[in-house]
């Protein structure tokens, strides 16, 4: 009995220690099947590490597949040019890409799931190396091929675009939402239609940040940015993938 | 390492097997509690939906009036509807007069195909729901607690009368419409006994969920079940129990969670800064689960009021 206990208490440590070899090496740590597949599709020949030191926050579960929140923190990380969000399992494995500028590198927005999968924020430091961050969301599915709830409402279209946003100072951040459909083009009879661009300008006509969003991003987004530098104003400019612009100005 | 693995998955997979075996006569083991005369409650596991309970985590019962019997919820599958009306046929002879389904949840009204050739009865804004989301629901529950759910179907209720149905000598029924746990929450009381089914309104040691629910209307539900003063509670979820104690309690839950979804909007926080927060309810159960539900059914909503 006790050299069984024994034999049970290497074959854990033995995991342990291969577990630990595992973070600091390229094997996936989510060992999703598709892992290779993105990145020889979106970062072929480039150097990555998978780093346990950026963060992606999600659910215990996906309660409503079309609105799972997440926070991506690489904020450990100095020097980043830009972040890559990329969803394994789903039908659009890009979600969104965000040059954090004058913002800190930390993300909350809600996401559509598919079913259950692999996320990854993939973080490029400005020696060109990507640093990828990973996470698994569990889901029973749905998220992506549903119709947006707004278009349900036949007045959807005079709120189409409207943002309201606001500073909190005592946390450093501005809120953002705006009214859209974000609707992925895979619902029955129903054309994709989302937001593909986000740009923050400061007073000066300086960039602050920018993003490029892609269907993943749930209706009617909400965003969380994070800037330890109150800003004047905040100049927002969205764009969609009809061509409409939608423009506030944000005093904090 | 590879075998090491290898065995220890299949040992696994060998306990997953004899664990699904255990289950295979799929019983519920339903055993009546008689809380008053005529009175009984089937007590669920306060427990979410799984292959383990086939989601037997919600509360049941039925009164044994002189004219029939009438039953309040029908739990969440066909297996379990045929296991309750078996119940109720071994404790009495008398006819089911009357099925109510308290609300649209999943749990309440899926057994509701046991009880086909009698009246299934809710409340007319539970049956447009029902048309629209009932198939939905079932669905997901197929997901989570699998063969349990087994020919299990939507069968829709007809419209129910509010207010007073039976009036005996030992009994005298109504039934009363709140809202605030979803839009539409009925309730069965006995004026005689002073028994009151409050459905998913009160929850006891077991953190109220809230996918359909307004928390404004809900607390003024249940400020009206205080006002009623039962001596009984039958509760949704959790221990049936004669004394008030678990609408004081779903009650100051409900108001913690609107002051905490309030302040943390205020601030500015968002979802993962707000889901550790800790409940001063430790006699709960699931209520880090059921935070983390409540956030995203609920906190966009109150983000909205504070931005401009």
């Amino acid at each position: 009995m006790k050299n069984q206990r024994c034999i049970v208490k290497g074959v854990l440590l033995a995991m342990l220690l291969s577990h630990g070899a595992v973070a600091a090496s390229k094997i996936d740590p989510t060992n999703s099947p598709m892992w290779e597949y993105l990145r020889q599709q979106y970062i072929p020949d480039q150097e990555y590490k998978f780093d346990e030191r950026i963060t992606i926050n999600t659910p215990m579960f996906a309660e409503n597949a079309t609105q799972v929140p997440i926070t991506i923190d690489a904020r450990s990380i100095d020097h980043i040019e830009k972040i890559l969000l990329l969803a394994d399992i789903r039908p659009f494995q890009k979600v969104l890409e965000f040059e954090p500028g004058e913002l800190a590198p930390i993300l909350p927005f809600n996401m559509k799931v598919q079913q259950a999968t692999a996320v990854r924020a993939l973080v490029r430091t400005k020696d060109k190396i990507w640093h990828v961050g990973s996470a698994m969301i569990d889901a029973s599915g749905g998220g992506c091929s549903a119709p947006s709830i707004g278009l349900a409402d036949p007045a959807w279209q005079d709120n189409l675009g409207q943002i309201s946003a606001r500073w909190f100072s005592q946390s450093q951040r501005l809120k953002l939402h705006i009214v859209h459909p974000q609707d992925t083009g895979l619902a029955n009879g129903i054309p994709a239609f989302f937001l593909n661009q986000l740009h923050i300008t400061q007073k000066n006509g300086d960039t602050m940040a920018s993003f490029k969003l892609y269907e993943p991003i749930s209706e009617n987004p909400m965003l969380s940015l994070q800037s330890q530098l109150p800003p004047k104003q905040i100049q927002l400019n969205f764009r969609d993938n009809n061509g409409n612009e939608f423009n506030k100005m944000v005093m904090p | 390492m590879k075998t090491i693995y290898s065995f220890l998955l299949s040992l696994l997979s060998a306990m997953t097997l004899t664990y699904a075996h255990a289950n295979s006569s799929f019983d519920y083991q339903l055993q009546p509690q008689k809380i008053a005369e005529d009175t009984y409650v089937y007590i669920g596991r306060t427990e979410i939906f799984s292959t383990n309970n086939g989601g037997n985590i919600v509360n049941t019962g039925f009164i044994v009036t002189e004219q029939g019997v009438v039953v309040f919820d029908t739990g969440p599958s066909l297996r379990y509807g045929k296991q309750l009306r078996q119940q109720i046929s071994e404790i009495t002879n008398k006819p089911i007069i009357l099925v109510i389904n308290s609300h649209l949840h999943p749990d309440h009204f899926l057994g509701n195909g046991a009880f086909s050739n009698v009246a299934v009865k809710s409340s007319s804004k539970t049956i447009n729901q029902l048309q629209q989301i009932g198939d939905d629901l079932a669905t997901g529950l197929y997901q989570l607690v699998g063969d349990w759910m087994r020919d299990t179907e939507v069968l829709l209720p007809s419209p129910v009368k509010m207010g007073a149905i039976i009036t005996t000598p030992k009994h005298q029924l109504s039934i009363l419409e709140l809202k605030g746990h979803s839009s539409s929450d009925l309730m069965l009381f006995d004026a005689k006994t002073g028994v009151l089914f409050t459905g998913d309104l009160v929850f006891h040691d077991r953190a109220p969920t809230t996918p359909h629910a307004h928390l404004g209307h809900w607390i003024y539900g249940l400020d009206r079940i205080i006002q009623m003063q039962p001596k009984w509670i039958v509760p949704g979820h959790g221990k049936a129990t004669p004394s008030l104690e678990p609408v004081f309690q779903t009650r100051n839950y409900l108001t913690w969670l609107d002051s905490l979804l309030t302040e943390s909007a205020k601030q500015g926080l968002h979802f993962h800064e707000v889901k550790h927060a800790l409940a001063p309810f430790t006699q709960m159960q699931l209520r880090t689960y059921e935070l983390e539900r409540s956030l995203i059914h609920m906190y966009k909503d109150y983000e909205l009021l504070y931005l401009n």
